[in-house]
């Protein structure tokens, strides 16, 4: 089998699933002891957004155990990442063969209609945007001036354009080593811009400038109240304003049991450690975790590491605004973000531009020596070196990367005659590909994210109830006990979830008569049980009789409520101290 | 719980007409020293009994024909009386009327229900023969977000009841209102007004909406509220014998209790206990969880913080009903150039910003208009002051002036009616003794329920009684039209002052054969500009557009703008000349200059047409000339 054959096997794979929202539905189908869908909420054009819950693997044992805390998987935010959905489904298969004892939630494709265009072909490049209108270029008109097909490739890519209009300068030049990079011309270089850089499209709205207002253009991943930013281009008119935000918010706010979230998508607090203890301008809300957060999130980082094992990502932080950003600020629950994006670690291409900004170096001093051996007035002045920036690296690396055909990655530049801008040149890199990670490698994240999730839920906070102890003490005097322990490595809540009053604490209400009660408040409260085995144990003293039953109510949050029942022992023989 | 005063609203005690019914203080008032006073009462109970007999006269006399040629009062087609509080369905019924009886200027739409069902109006005021609301500016004039913060309501039912009798009668009114539009909503927060009228509170309880919140997060929600104990309509304090103490009983004192002085070898034995009320959920607490929760006031979008940050905020903007419907009004309604909403109490005039890190949000252009407005509006609220949330008063998140003044860039004021410092005037300052004179001989005791005693399950025998509901907060009834008229004035002057355009001068000139220069200046006479300085900086809202129609024949080759009417260049825009583009929109009482140079046959007509979101549509026509100026 030659190479573009297992290409195209690996593409057939692994291709962005085309229906996500069926593919959920057949794994409900297929494990329905495990599975079901349910319904977040709907998009603006009335598209279901579907949820899968994953239910424990075993039935939890309602005698020892109490009910299972549940891990929130996001992905799709963003359509034009299809390989988040991809993997976010991998995930939901993976999991469903292993064994859990909590509980997943899993949103593989939270933009429904995003998608769908990205699937038609239509979604413009730029904004992952929902469909409300906006003016982009604020000229009082909206959604007038999309881009679009100019040359009747079916591609929407980039123009060069030579002889742009007035007030438009030319910006750009081809890279004289690889003619596919358009880049900005380099002064320091004496380079000089060529044409000016568009998106492909007509001026459908007269005003000069081109394809500079699309339909649509609100990110629902900038449409979140935390640190939502105000009248940002896409952000929106209002937090929660686009119905697929506020309808994945409305329904996660139904769910007690999420104990902590992986987003999947272009944000990240994983690959590069978020900033611990510094908040944002109210002094009050995290930038980063909580101090009392980082060292968990440590550890999660370190499985990340481990399981995940990327060169490099392209995201750092969770951008204002962002779901991930809001999972953790405001809804309270230890989050992580893992950006899934294509980075140019991917390729399989070295990047050796060190190594020859070195040898560059190195000729530059032989240059320098033989300049002074010669003294050769007449020599011509070389032109300065020039040193890459990362992007264009990135980008470089992107279009060699062979485990692409050039047909997925790149369209190739051809002259073409635009109806107002004259001759340009129509191409330019695809954004699917340059967004998304190869088939190949969306596979390999796939089962990688599957472990890494699984990890994950074994160290939601788990609690163990021991059995209530009655001792007596005398004199009708009895002393009651009871412990919760935290058998797992997140604690009940987090700092973040004790700041934002998510998570409740942990009660334990001794029932009976108030007057009985010598000693200890009838109602005790953890606000958390720490994780790796902390407990929480309360501790009363009352007056009752031998043979009678004392109850005791524990309610907490991941904790469906339990009662506990200790019958009082035979009184001890009067007169001695001893325990 | 007991909820003996479901019909009775009025402070005085005067019968509800609803119902018929009853005084408020039968039951409560029991102890002997203020007999004096309670004789006071109940002949003015007697007194406004008889009068409702007489009440269509009396009507008929203001209204009709008797009144004397040299009264100052504009008789209305609806009576409504203002020296009471009305409950929500009162507020809405005499709205209604007016809108029967004034169609062609009050159209009311519903435009969302309450979490309790309660239907949300907005109440239109336009001058329809002068066009549509939509076409002019229009103030946005709210009350009792806070369900406690009553008086607004009042206001805003005096306002419309002002501005739909006044029209055609006072010049002034009717000019104001032949040039802008107006939208009331009553109560932002009809379920805690009417809670606060039906259930018993005090001055400062039923402030939240009514959705349901877990405040002592115990897993339960509003199980925990107040108890009227004394069955007296409010939730007033209470007291018991504590050898251990800090207070000792004084009857003379303002609350009947006073601070031991140890020094003089005084003893305390009382303590305050706190709000009348029982542990309902047996949990050690009393009153921790009351019905909602929500501040409704810290549930719009800009700047929005949580709970843990901003104190009462929901869990997330807009997450109440009621916000969310008001929201999506004013959002549709662009036209929206002057907003006021109205709380109580404290006499101020304040403004954004409500958090010290957006200080430099307010352009200086901006904060130039609010003070001009601010200085008058202090001047015509006496006792009131003009005020920066955030410096000022406190911090607010998420609050609704911020998110139209900030988010939407409306010039907007938050009203807290009533300043104590009324009462007596002078210096505006209030001693002990001020407010014992006020409560005994101003309301003859009608804002203090005698204490009385009540045997409670966890404190054993406790006094019940102080100030109640009305003591505080509110404005007293036989001030409330003043009250009214004043703010209704100031919030009348900030709508006239929605920019008005004209055009000042036109000048043609031919410059060579078929080509003409046409420079013009238009002029906003208010101090409201098309587009606030923060809308213009942050992109708000729809740009203003000047647009050109020539006359077949004609084109329009350039156009921009330029510095003065006879300036000797000007800079034309690259594209699109018939059609330009302004964010800056039109100054405080400024001006701009455009200039267009169009060729077209001689004595062709040019239309232009000046389009601002926030002013009236200004449309001119200028004759291509051998050269004219005109103009003021």
């Amino acid at each position: 089998m030659g190479l573009a054959n297992c290409a195209l096997v690996l593409w057939l794979v692994a291709s962005p699933t085309s229906d996500p929202d069926g593919a959920l539905r057949n794994l409900a189908a297929e494990h329905p002891q495990r599975a079901s869908v349910e319904i977040v909420g709907h998009s603006s054009e009335g598209r279901p957004i579907l949820a899968l819950r994953i239910g424990p693997s075993t039935a939890t044992d309602a005698g020892s155990m109490v009910a299972a805390p549940a891990l929130l998987i996001v992905a799709g935010m963003d359509a034009r990442l299809t390989a988040s959905t991809d993997i976010a489904l991998g995930v939901a298969r993976s999991l469903l063969t292993g064994e859990s004892a909590a509980t997943t939630y899993l949103v593989p494709a939270a933009n429904p209609d995003a998608r769908a265009r990205v699937d038609r072909g239509e979604q413009p490049a730029g904004v992952p945007g929902s469909l409300a209108p906006h003016d982009d270029d604020f000229d009082g008109r909206m959604d007038e001036d999309p881009p679009a097909d100019v040359n009747g490739d079916g591609k929407v890519t980039w123009m060069r354009v030579f002889d742009p209009p007035a007030g438009t300068p030319r910006t750009h030049l081809a890279d004289p080593e690889d003619g596919r990079l358009s880049r900005e011309a380099d002064p320091t270089l004496g380079e000089r811009a060529t044409f000016a850089w568009m998106r492909e499209g007509f001026d459908a709205d007269g005003d000069g400038r081109y394809a500079e207002d699309g339909r649509g253009s609100v990110s629902l991943d900038r449409n979140f109240p935390a640190r939502f930013p105000e009248h940002g281009r896409d952000s929106g008119p209002f937090p929660l304003s686009e119905p697929e935000s506020k309808a994945l918010v409305d329904w996660l706010l139904t769910k007690d049991d999420i104990a902590a979230a992986l987003v999947l998508g272009s944000d990240d607090n994983l690959f590069h450690a978020p900033a611990a203890g510094k908040n944002d301008v109210t002094g009050r809300a995290p930038l980063g975790v909580e101090s009392g957060d980082a060292p968990y999130h440590k550890y999660v980082k370190h499985l990340y590491d481990e399981l995940i094992n990327r060169e490099d990502v392209s995201a750092s932080g969770t951008p204002d605004g962002a779901l991930a950003t809001w999972l953790y600020g405001h809804f309270g629950v230890p989050t992580f973000a893992a950006d899934i994006t294509r980075s140019a670690a991917d390729s399989d291409v070295k990047d050796d531009s060190k190594n020859d900004d070195a040898k560059n170096d190195d000729a530059k001093k032989d240059d320098a020596k033989k300049d002074d051996a010669n003294k050769d007035e007449s020599r011509p002045v070389s032109p300065p070196k020039r040193s890459r920036p990362d992007a264009e690296k990135g980008e470089l690396a992107w279009l060699a990367d062979a485990t692409r055909t050039t047909d997925e990655t790149f369209d190739a530049f051809e002259e073409a005659q635009h109806p107002t801008l004259g001759r340009v040149e129509i191409g330019g890199p695809l954004e699917d590909a340059r967004l998304n990670p190869t088939p190949a490698l969306v596979s390999d994240l796939s089962a990688r994210y599957g472990r890494f999730a699984a990890a994950l839920l074994e160290r939601l906070p788990r609690l163990a109830l021991a059995e209530p102890r009655a001792t007596a003490l005398g004199g009708g005097v009895y002393r009651v006990t009871f412990q919760v322990t935290n058998e797992a490595l997140l604690p009940t809540s987090s700092e973040i979830g004790m700041k934002t009053r998510r998570a409740l604490p942990v009660t334990m209400r001794l029932e009976g008569p108030a007057e009985s009660i010598v000693s200890g408040d009838r109602i005790q409260r953890a606000s958390a049980v720490s994780g790796s085995g902390g407990d929480f144990t309360a501790e009363w003293m009352l007056i009752g009789a031998e043979g009678q039953q004392v109850e005791i109510t524990v309610r907490g949050s991941n904790i469906t409520e339990h009662v506990r029942a200790v019958t009082l022992p035979p009184a001890r023989p009067a007169g001695g101290n001893d325990r | 719980m007991r909820d003996p005063m479901r019909d009775a609203v009025n402070q005085d005690g005067v019968d509800d007409e609803r119902t018929g019914a009853r005084a408020m203080d039968e039951r409560s008032v029991i102890s002997s020293d203020r007999g004096a006073i309670r004789r006071v009462r109940a002949w003015f109970t007697e007194l406004s009994g008889s009068l409702a007999g007489l009440l269509p006269v009396i009507v008929a006399m203001a209204v009709g024909a008797s009144v004397a040629d040299a009264q100052e009062h504009i008789p209305s087609k609806v009576s409504i009386q203002f020296n009471r509080y009305h409950d929500y369905g009162e507020l809405v019924g005499h709205l209604r009327e007016i809108e029967a009886a004034y169609p062609e200027l009050v159209s009311i739409q519903t435009i969302g229900k309450s979490l309790e069902g309660r239907e949300m109006i907005v109440c239109t005021i336009n001058s329809k023969k002068t066009g549509s609301d939509r076409d002019k500016p229009a103030m946005w004039i709210d009350a009792n977000v806070h369900g406690n913060e009553v008086q607004g309501g009042e206001v805003v039912l005096y306002s419309v009841w002002y501005l739909t009798k006044a029209y055609g009668v006072n010049a002034e009114i009717t000019r104001i209102l032949d040039e802008k539009s107006f939208y009331f909503l009553p109560s932002q927060n009809p379920d805690g007004r009417d809670a606060w009228f039906h259930e018993a509170q005090n001055s400062s309880s039923s402030r939240s909406n009514r959705r349901p919140v877990d405040n002592d997060r115990d897993g339960l929600v509003d199980e925990d509220g107040y108890d009227d104990l004394d069955g007296d309509g409010s939730i007033t304090t209470m007291w018991k014998e504590d050898p251990e103490g800090a207070y000792i009983r004084d009857e003379k004192s303002f609350s009947g209790f006073r601070r031991a002085e140890e020094e003089k070898g005084e003893t305390g034995s009382w303590t305050r206990v706190g709000s009348e009320g029982l542990d309902n959920d047996g949990d050690g607490r009393i009153n921790e969880d009351p019905p909602g929760g929500d501040d409704m006031n810290r549930d719009w979008p800009s700047d929005w913080q949580p709970s843990y940050i901003q104190f009462g905020a929901g869990p997330y903007p807009f997450s109440s009903p009621e916000t969310r419907c008001i929201g999506a009004f004013i959002l549709e309604h662009p036209n929206i150039a002057a907003a006021q909403s109205y709380h109580n109490s404290g006499g101020m005039i304040l403004r954004g910003p409500g958090a010290d890190y957006l200080d430099g949000i307010y352009p200086r252009e901006d904060q130039q208009v609010y003070d001009a407005m601010g200085k008058v509006g202090a001047r015509l609220l006496p006792y009131y002051r003009y005020m920066v949330l955030y410096k000022d008063l406190y911090t607010v998140h998420g609050g609704f002036v911020n998110w139209v003044a900030e988010g939407l860039g409306i010039f907007s004021f938050t009203n807290e009616l009533w300043s104590s410092g009324k009462m007596f005037q002078g210096d505006g300052s209030s001693s002990d003794e001020d407010q014992e004179l006020e409560r005994d001989r101003l309301r003859f005791g009608a804002t203090f329920k005698e204490y009385t005693e009540f045997d409670h399950p966890d404190h054993g025998k406790v006094l019940v009684g102080g100030s109640n509901r009305w003591a505080s907060r509110t404005t007293p009834t036989w001030m409330l039209e003043e009250e009214c008229h004043r703010n209704f004035a100031f919030t009348t002057y900030h709508a006239d002052q929605m920019a008005v355009l004209a055009l000042d001068k036109s000048a043609v000139k031919k410059l060579a054969r078929d080509l003409y220069q046409v420079t013009v200046r238009i002029e906003n006479q208010r101090l409201i500009p098309t587009r606030s300085a923060i809308s213009t900086a942050r992109k708000i809202g729809r740009p203003d557009l000047l647009m050109a129609w020539p006359a077949v024949g004609a084109e329009v080759v350039a156009a921009g703008p330029c510095r003065a009417i006879d300036s000797d260049t000007f800079s034309p825009v690259l594209q699109e000349p018939t059609r330009l583009v302004l964010n800056r929109g039109v100054p405080s009482e400024g001006q701009i200059h455009y200039r267009f140079l169009i060729r077209g046959p001689a004595n062709s007509e040019i239309s232009f047409q000046y389009e601002a979101e926030k002013a009236l549509d200004l449309k001119f026509t200028l004759r291509l000339e051998e050269s004219k100026a005109s103009g003021r």
